[in-house]
């Protein structure tokens, strides 16, 4: 592996690290949120309406081509449009060709991949058990610190796993807001888009082997780690 | 009995799938294919409706990077002609016998342009900003924009790529970098204003040397094309949208340099 790519294999991890640390911090209020479905009455209709909405847009990015959220990112941060203006006027640079640019189009493009395994597993919950520790007096924040993250590791696990994976894998968006910068925006897939595009293919295999071992073993792993969650479930 | 009454009318099947298939691209000769570079893509529009109208055959047109287009040919991708943005890869194409003709239709202009603002040699000499460019690794336009930077002494604080000269131009049009080296056929194209683009002289950077080759494969009507690509109008017509067409370029000189 050339230094090049040492420094591309090392942004790739904290671009998908800074991001899964953004969805752990921005997705699990939103996973939570989206499953506390309340039975059917009066007051609970505009809520019910509001995450029917949500829970789709959410899902988007498992659909949508990534050149269309690249093309709309690369709007939005033009200085000529507004978020682009408040970002260059707040730091007096652009966010497009930015690592802190790579890090929303990542955070959105796998918002899906954290946000759906965690509200499964925040569905299952059982009530009863959470209302139990609100009656012996624990606060909300010792109730989902102590007693709903340990029920539902296996989601979270599950869901940071994929985030990180999922970014690690991002291609598109990269390609069309990056700018191809060494040690801010040119992550491992770019770089092997670049060695394919040069025609050198010596580098583009060890790069795509890679990966390609890298996201063969990390669902391994989840796969292994929910076999093993659902037995130990099963026997307690 | 039956095991050869199966093969025999699997063969069969086999053949009604497949031979129109084969038929459809190769002998069906009222059709062409062509794979372009993306900066060409609207002149070749351009000619191909020409052809088309005086030739009764419809012409097919792909747009891609040359590298992309490289490795499809490579693959066997039943284009019958390529327009490349640079004569490597058609010589590379050429010398592995996938090729029956190789021959440079048009030189690209690089030009230097900064939306809303007056462009000249001494803007881009003190340019300190964002600069889009293509990917001088492997894009043609993006090697002469980085000779460019390098012999006008440009201080610009960060360059950026774009995978090619089109994303590199849209880069600059969306308002990401204030400036860019792009190619003069897209100013043309989208009729930017004189004042805002200069076009870098061609002794600042090797000459972007445009090829185009003719597939082996390729359909009897690939020649003629190609005739009618180097026909006085359509030179005409591939000056008009930004390139220079080789025998000016071997005139200046700057053709003869490789």
């Amino acid at each position: 592996m050339m230094d090049s790519d040492l420094v591309s294999l090392w942004l790739t991890l904290k671009l998908a690290g800074v991001t899964t640390l953004v969805l752990i911090v921005l997705g699990t209020p939103l996973a939570w949120w989206l499953s506390q479905r309340s039975r059917a009455s009066e007051r609970s209709w505009l809520s019910n309406t509001l995450k029917n909405i949500v829970e789709p847009l959410v899902a988007l990015p498992i659909v949508l081509p990534p050149t269309v959220v690249g093309f709309y990112l690369l709007l939005a941060f033009s200085p000529d449009n507004l978020p682009g203006e408040l970002w260059q006027s707040a730091t007096g640079t652009t966010l497009a060709f930015s690592f802190y640019g790579l890090v929303v189009g990542s955070a959105i493009y796998s918002l899906p991949f954290y946000v759906q395994p965690l509200q499964v597993s925040f569905s299952a919950l059982q009530r009863e058990l959470i209302e139990a520790a609100a009656t012996l007096g624990a606060s909300p924040l010792d109730r989902f610190f102590s007693l709903i993250v340990p029920l539902c590791r296996r989601g979270f696990i599950i869901a940071i796993c994929l985030s990180f994976a999922h970014t690690v894998g991002e291609f598109g968006i990269v390609l069309m807001i990056g700018g191809n910068l060494p040690d801010e925006t040119r992550v491992l897939s770019i770089a092997l888009f670049d060695h394919v595009e040069a025609l050198d293919y010596g580098k583009a295999h060890i790069l795509a082997g890679g990966l390609l071992g890298f996201s063969f073993v990390t669902l391994f792993l989840l796969y292994a780690v929910d076999r093993r969650w659902q037995h130990g479930t099963r026997t307690t | 009995m039956t095991s050869s009454n199966g093969w025999v009318r699997r063969k069969v099947l086999v053949a009604g799938v497949l031979i129109p298939l084969f038929v459809h691209s190769s002998c069906y000769a009222d059709h062409l294919r062509i794979g372009v570079a993306s900066n060409f893509r609207s002149t070749l529009e351009k000619i191909a409706t020409g052809f088309e109208l005086t030739h009764n055959t419809t012409v097919e047109v792909s747009a891609a990077s040359t590298g992309a287009l490289f490795a499809q040919v490579k693959s066997g991708a039943p284009f019958d002609i390529l327009f490349a943005a640079d004569s490597v890869r058609p010589a590379l194409l050429e010398s592995d016998g996938h090729t029956r003709l190789r021959r440079t239709y048009a030189y690209g202009q690089l030009v230097f342009w900064t939306p809303g603002k007056p462009a000249n040699e001494t803007s881009l000499k003190q340019y300190k900003r964002t600069m889009a460019i293509a990917n001088p690794r492997h894009a043609p336009y993006g090697k002469a924009a980085a000779d460019t930077l390098k012999i006008m002494q440009v201080k610009s604080d960060r360059v950026v790529y774009g995978t090619n000269i089109a994303q590199a131009f849209n880069f600059v049009r969306t308002g990401n970098a204030p400036a860019g080296l792009v190619a003069l056929s897209q100013i043309k194209h989208l009729d930017v204003p004189a004042v805002e683009f200069w076009v870098v002289p061609p002794q600042s950077y090797a000459p972007i040397e445009q090829q185009l080759v003719v597939l082996k494969d390729a359909s009897v009507k690939a020649e003629l094309f190609v005739a009618y690509t180097f026909d006085p109008d359509t030179t005409r017509l591939i000056e008009k949208s930004g390139y220079l067409v080789s025998d000016t370029s071997n005139q200046t000189g700057t053709g003869a340099e490789r």
